[in-house]
């Protein structure tokens, strides 16, 4: 990862971007990298990037997944017109099945917060479809057990909520 | 970020964005996880009920944007032309003229079961045209409240009470000579007192009310008068264009709001008004009138349905409040059914105009609106 990022300075010759987590780690990219954020975009065309980009809500572990989600995808966005982009775009779509089946609690859940804060439409989109892959064909207290999620409903009101919808609940 | 968060804290928009991915079934699963998941997603309402060919039927859910198959049971029972009688509260009214076990009845279109309207007092007449049934919500098969429209000018309503022990027929007052009844609405007031609500093709309206002893008409407004007055009830021009809105139906909303909306489902339609130039109603314009108890006309055009989005056809009429952000919902819209091609539309009121509400499908038949029990 970190070769394919100073290789794109290079060739780009981009402006470097410091991101920070809430632990304070600091991390070096690429407009081209850090601009898949919509957020940190935004911030760029703004010009407000010179002291760094602070991440309160992103803690360190969970940046580095996020940067190397984004060294992978800028890679792809910058092959435009590229002979090797087939090539390129089964490695990605092996990268990010890898990604997102590696994913568990809590990581997850992180991830997700993640992506929408820093606003990048694809890893949001992928990391969502991996919690309804979990959801799917589970039962509530499957869910429940999947998730810790204390079941806060009264007995009656549960009672009340299959009957309305007993055809979902038959199994 | 605080570790002691998890997944019921999930903030609202990305669990609804998470649930609008699944099938129904894990959708509606989800909403009985916790309180917090629960709020976070809207129930998935409302749904078209579709034939894609001779034996496969889906629900087309307008949010989230799913579908979901359909029992095979329903395949046998509305074979060919669509002859869907009603919707509403996740059951479907069907009329099978070729399976003797079902003739009419009620069939949940997502386990199959059924309800047979075994002693339907028009069981034997084969000419019988029956154009549309509602019905109360948890129907079984020993006790459910049902109304129909019953005979070829739609004059009489066959309605129970009390599950198959109660049929009775009761003929609409007040008709006029090609008068009909031309939509039905079935209504349950909070204290449980049930009403069937009929509008005749003249504007009329008329309340059945039904009690576990029998039921009687009572005219919604006007109730001195032994014929109907249409002055009482439209303003020029609407007194007059009601002819040529053949489609008509009733809305009773949740809080008693009642609209009346009228489309002209034959050509585009011009002539004389009584009271000097011309009137022009072009093919499908639609029309929607807003009944005040206390003003007289009664029935008044508005521009808008107080933030709701309505439905209607063969479903019991349902007014859904939008305002409060419904995904894929439009408010101030009428949601209807065009006959030829079977189409969904959307008419928004706004604009004056319909447009389809599901784009790029072409071998479908619409049935009707379908609401999730």
């Amino acid at each position: 990862m970190a070769a394919a990022a100073a290789e794109a300075t290079i060739d780009g010759g981009g402006k470097m971007i410091i991101l920070i987590s809430a632990d304070g780690k600091r991390f070096e990219v690429t407009e081209a990298v850090a601009s898949q954020s919509q957020l940190i975009s935004n911030m760029i065309e703004d010009d407000c990037t010179e002291n760094g980009v602070r991440l309160p809500n992103v803690d360190g572990d969970i940046l580095t997944m996020v940067v190397d989600y984004c060294n992978m995808h800028a890679g792809d966005a910058a092959a435009d017109g590229d002979t090797t982009k087939a090539s390129s775009t089964e490695e990605l779509k092996k990268f990010d099945a890898e990604l997102v089946q590696a994913l568990e609690n809590p990581v997850l859940f992180k991830l997700i917060l993640a992506a929408n804060f820093l606003n990048i439409k694809s890893l949001l989109d992928m990391t969502c479809q991996r919690v309804a892959d979990m959801m799917s064909g589970k039962t509530p207290e499957q869910m429940r057990e999947t998730f810790s999620i204390e079941n806060d409903f009264t007995p009656e009101e549960e009672a009340a909520i299959r009957q309305e919808n007993a055809w979902a609940f038959d199994d | 970020m605080a570790s002691s968060r998890g997944w019921g804290d999930l903030p609202p928009d990305l669990l609804a964005l998470i649930a609008d991915g699944l099938p129904i079934k894990a959708y509606t699963r989800v909403r009985a996880v916790c309180t917090a998941w629960r709020a976070a997603i809207p129930a998935a309402s409302p749904s078209l009920l579709v034939r894609l060919d001779w034996n496969r039927h889906d629900a087309w859910f307008l949010s989230p944007r799913i579908s979901t198959a359909l029992h095979e049971r329903l395949a046998t029972l509305l074979p060919g032309r669509s002859i869907c009688l009603g919707s509403g509260h996740g059951w479907v009214a069907v009329h099978d003229p070729i399976f003797y076990e079902l003739q009419f009845g009620l069939v949940d279109p997502l386990t199959g079961a059924e309800i047979p309207f075994s002693s339907f007092p028009h069981f034997a007449e084969h000419k019988l045209r029956v154009s549309k049934v509602v019905f109360a919500p948890n129907p079984t098969p020993t006790d459910f409240t049902a109304a129909a429209i019953i005979g070829n000018g739609g004059r009489v309503i066959t309605y129970t009470a009390q599950g198959n022990s109660g049929w009775a027929d009761a003929e609409c007052p007040r008709l006029g000579d090609r008068d009909g009844i031309a939509d039905v609405v079935y209504r349950e007031d909070p204290g449980g007192k049930r009403a069937v609500y009929c509008l005749a093709t003249s504007g009329d309206v008329h309340v059945l009310r039904l009690h576990d002893a029998g039921g009687a008409f009572e005219p919604l407004f006007d109730r001195g008068n032994a014929a109907f007055d249409a002055a009482a009830a439209f303003a020029p021009p609407y007194d007059t264009i009601r002819h040529c809105t053949n489609a008509k139906n009733l809305v009773v909303c949740d809080d008693g709001d009642m609209y009346q909306i009228w489309r002209n489902s034959t050509c585009t339609r011009m002539g004389p008004l009584p009271g000097g130039g011309e009137y022009r109603v072009e093919y499908n314009q639609m029309f929607v009138l807003r009944y005040h108890p206390r003003r007289r006309p009664c029935w008044v055009a508005v521009e808008d349905l107080g933030g709701r989005s309505v439905f209607i056809g063969k479903n019991n009429a349902v007014a859904l409040r939008v305002d409060g952000g419904v995904p894929g919902l439009r408010a101030n819209c009428v949601y209807w059914t065009d006959i030829c091609p079977a189409r969904a539309k959307v008419f928004d009121m706004v604009s004056g105009k319909s447009t389809l509400c599901f784009h790029g499908v072409e071998d479908h038949r619409a049935i009707c609106w379908y609401f999730l029990g």
